[in-house]
C-alpha cells in the first residue's frame, strides 16, 4: 500500500541520506521519528527504558539493512513494525517480570502552560497502560499516528476488521477509565 | 460514545480528544540520541571489519587455488633439474669401483657417465 504524505516523504529523504552516508546519516531520521517511535514502543513495553532500547535497536537495524528499508513501499509503517518487533522481543525476554502500572518510568515534558493538563495526561497514560497491549497499540496508531485501519492492519499484521474492533473495545474501556475527564472535555 | 464509521477521522469523541492531547506528554531521554548514533556507528564499523576479513579470506582462497597447480608444475620441473650432491656421486663412484674392481678414477668416470644418461633421459622431450 502506497502512503504518500509529507511525513513519509521526509522519512524517505532521511533513508536516502543513510543509504548515502551510512551511520553518519542516521541523525536526521532519529530527530524526525524518535519521539513518535518511543511513545509507540512505550505502549508495548510499558517501560520507557525498554522502549528506548527497542527504538535504538530498530534504528541500528535500519542502518544495517538500509536496502530493505529503502525498498519498502511505506517506510513509516515499516519503521513502526521494526520497532514493534524489537519491543516484543524485549517484552518476551522480560515476561517473568510483572508489568508495572505506575508511570514512574516515564520521562515527561511539561510546558509552563500545560501544568493544569498534566493530571489529565497522566490519567490518559495510566488508562492506556490498563489496556491489553493489542488494544493500546491500535489506539496509539489510530489517534497519535492518525493511521487508517488499513494502515494499522498493515503495521500490526492483522485483518482490518480486527484492528477496528480492537479500537472500539479499547475506546469503550478508556471511556470508562476517563469518564470524569471526558465530562470536563464535553462541557468545558 | 458517539457512533462513527471505522475510518472516519472527522468526528472525534471526547475520549479521543483527551488521548490526542496527551500524545506529546512522554518524550525520549536526552541520552537516547547519542546512544543510538554511537551504537549505529559501532555496528557499521563491526560490519565493515567483517566484510574486510571476508574479502581477505576470499583473496587468500583465490591465491591458494591458483598456487596449487603452479606448485605442481614447479615440483615437476624441480624433479627434472635436480642433480645428486658431490657426496652421492663419490659414494656411487666408490660402489662402482668396488663392484667392477677398477680404480676410483674410473669409478668416478662411470658414475658421471650414468648421471649424464639419467639427466638426458629426464630432459628428453619424449618422456
Amino acid at each position: 500500500m502506497k502512503t504518500i504524505d509529507p511525513f513519509s516523504e521526509q522519512i524517505r529523504g532521511c533513508i536516502d541520506c543513510i543509504a548515502e552516508n551510512g551511520a553518519a546519516g542516521l541523525s536526521g531520521l532519529f530527530d524526525l521519528t524518535a519521539h513518535r517511535l518511543v511513545r509507540f514502543a512505550v505502549t508495548i513495553t510499558r517501560n520507557q527504558h525498554d522502549a528506548e532500547d527497542s527504538v535504538q535497536a530498530a534504528l541500528v537495524r535500519v542502518v544495517s539493512n538500509i536496502r530493505l528499508v529503502r525498498a519498502a513501499d511505506s517506510p513509516w509503517p515499516y519503521l513502526l513494525r521494526m520497532v514493534r518487533n524489537e519491543a516484543l522481543v524485549i517484552l518476551r525476554k522480560k515476561r517473568r517480570w510483572p508489568l508495572v502500572s505506575s508511570l514512574a518510568d516515564l520521562l515527561t515534558r511539561r510546558g509552563v502552560d500545560e501544568v493544569e493538563q498534566e493530571e489529565t495526561h497522566r490519567a490518559v497514560w495510566s488508562a492506556l497502560r490498563s489496556l491489553p497491549i493489542e488494544q493500546s497499540e491500535v489506539v496509539v496508531l489510530k489517534i497519535w499516528e492518525e493511521m487508517t485501519f488499513a494502515q494499522i492492519a498493515e503495521v500490526l499484521e492483522l485483518p482490518q476488521a480486527t484492528a477496528a474492533s480492537r479500537y472500539r473495545y479499547a475506546l469503550s474501556k478508556l471511556a470508562g477509565h476517563l469518564r470524569s475527564l471526558e465530562h470536563e472535555v464535553r462541557h468545558g | 460514545m458517539a457512533k462513527r464509521s471505522n475510518d472516519d477521522d472527522s468526528v472525534m469523541v471526547p475520549v479521543e480528544l483527551l488521548i490526542r492531547a496527551a500524545g506529546n506528554y512522554v518524550v525520549p531521554s536526552d541520552n537516547l540520541r547519542p546512544r543510538t548514533l554511537e551504537a549505529a556507528r559501532e555496528s557499521a564499523a563491526d560490519r565493515a571489519g567483517f566484510y574486510r576479513l571476508a574479502r581477505l579470506f576470499l583473496v587468500l582462497l583465490f591465491c591458494s587455488a591458483l598456487s596449487v597447480p603452479a606448485l605442481d608444475r614447479l615440483s615437476a620441473w624441480h624433479d627434472k633439474s635436480v642433480s645428486p650432491s658431490v657426496s652421492e656421486i663419490q659414494d656411487q663412484a666408490s660402489r662402482i669401483a668396488t663392484e667392477k674392481g677398477v680404480g676410483p678414477h674410473w669409478g668416478l668416470y662411470e658414475a658421471f657417465t650414468r648421471l649424464r644418461f639419467r639427466q638426458a633421459d629426464k630432459l628428453s622431450p619424449n618422456r
